[in-house]
């Protein structure tokens, strides 16, 4: 069975042109960061159903933050890959410039269910 | 793959009618019961912010709230979350920040404290008469 974080990995090795990413914390080797990058993570996967005593469906709350220095103007196509992949687009939320990195950044979610 | 539904309701006239004729106030048994369920999801926000990863200094979960039931037309709520009018630290553990990953633990709150929380308001609900 697919897991979730595959299918988010999957989801955005569509874009194009290719952003990278990464479960987050973003990490390089060299300790900098992109100046347009995406950071992906787990937020809560509550059961949904459950039927005879089992699990029968599950919900997953995915967040994607979009982190760029140059500002949310123009940022990479997350939705179409994502809910190409199946995820239906929830809330988004800017978050706050970073003052050490000067990232802007956006926090966008979405849900699987299965 | 994802499913879409439709959630409706029929039959509300007819169940307000017998809720008015017997003279119960709606309005106050639903604050009623936000208040006495929300703390269920207020414990579930400082047990997940104390299990964070953070050293421990406590100043996040000062900025934690609740409210009381507040009231907007028929439209009747508490709030709960983190004041972050003067620090913003509630923000950078719920999204988190470039070097750092997110801690959710307002979203996490509310959705593993749901079905106890309906199940709580049910239960005042029906003991007020109203459910």
């Amino acid at each position: 069975m697919t897991s979730i974080f595959a299918r988010v990995s999957d989801a955005l090795e569509t874009l194009s042109p290719a952003v990278p990413y990464a479960l987050a914390p973003y990490l390089s080797a060299d300790g900098t960061l992109p100046d347009t990058y995406l950071a992906y993570q787990l937020v809560v996967s509550p059961p949904e159903q459950h039927a005879d005593d089992a699990e029968t469906e599950r919900s997953y709350l995915i967040q994607v933050s979009i982190y760029s220095r140059s500002g949310l103007d123009s940022l990479p196509k997350v939705d179409g890959a994502m809910t190409a992949a199946g995820f239906q687009k929830g809330n988004s939320r800017q978050l706050m410039k970073d003052p050490e990195t000067g990232h802007f950044g956006l926090a966008k979610e979405y849900r699987y269910l299965e | 793959m994802p499913v879409k539904g439709i959630c409706s309701l029929s039959g509300l006239d007819e169940y307000l009618e017998k809720i008015a004729a017997a003279g119960i106030d709606v309005d106050e048994a639903v604050a009623q019961a936000l208040n006495e369920s929300a703390p269920i999801v207020e414990a579930e926000m400082h047990r997940l912010l104390r299990a964070s990863s953070e050293t421990w200094t406590g100043a996040t979960e000062r900025t934690l709230f609740k409210t009381e039931a507040q009231r907007e037309g028929n439209f009747t709520f508490v709030e709960l979350g983190a004041d972050t009018s003067s620090d913003p630290a509630g923000i950078y553990k719920e999204f988190g920040v470039p070097r750092q990953a997110a801690e959710p633990f307002i979203r996490p709150s509310f959705a593993n404290m749901r079905s106890r929380w309906r199940s709580k308001m049910k239960e005042i609900l029906t003991s007020l008469g109203v459910a």
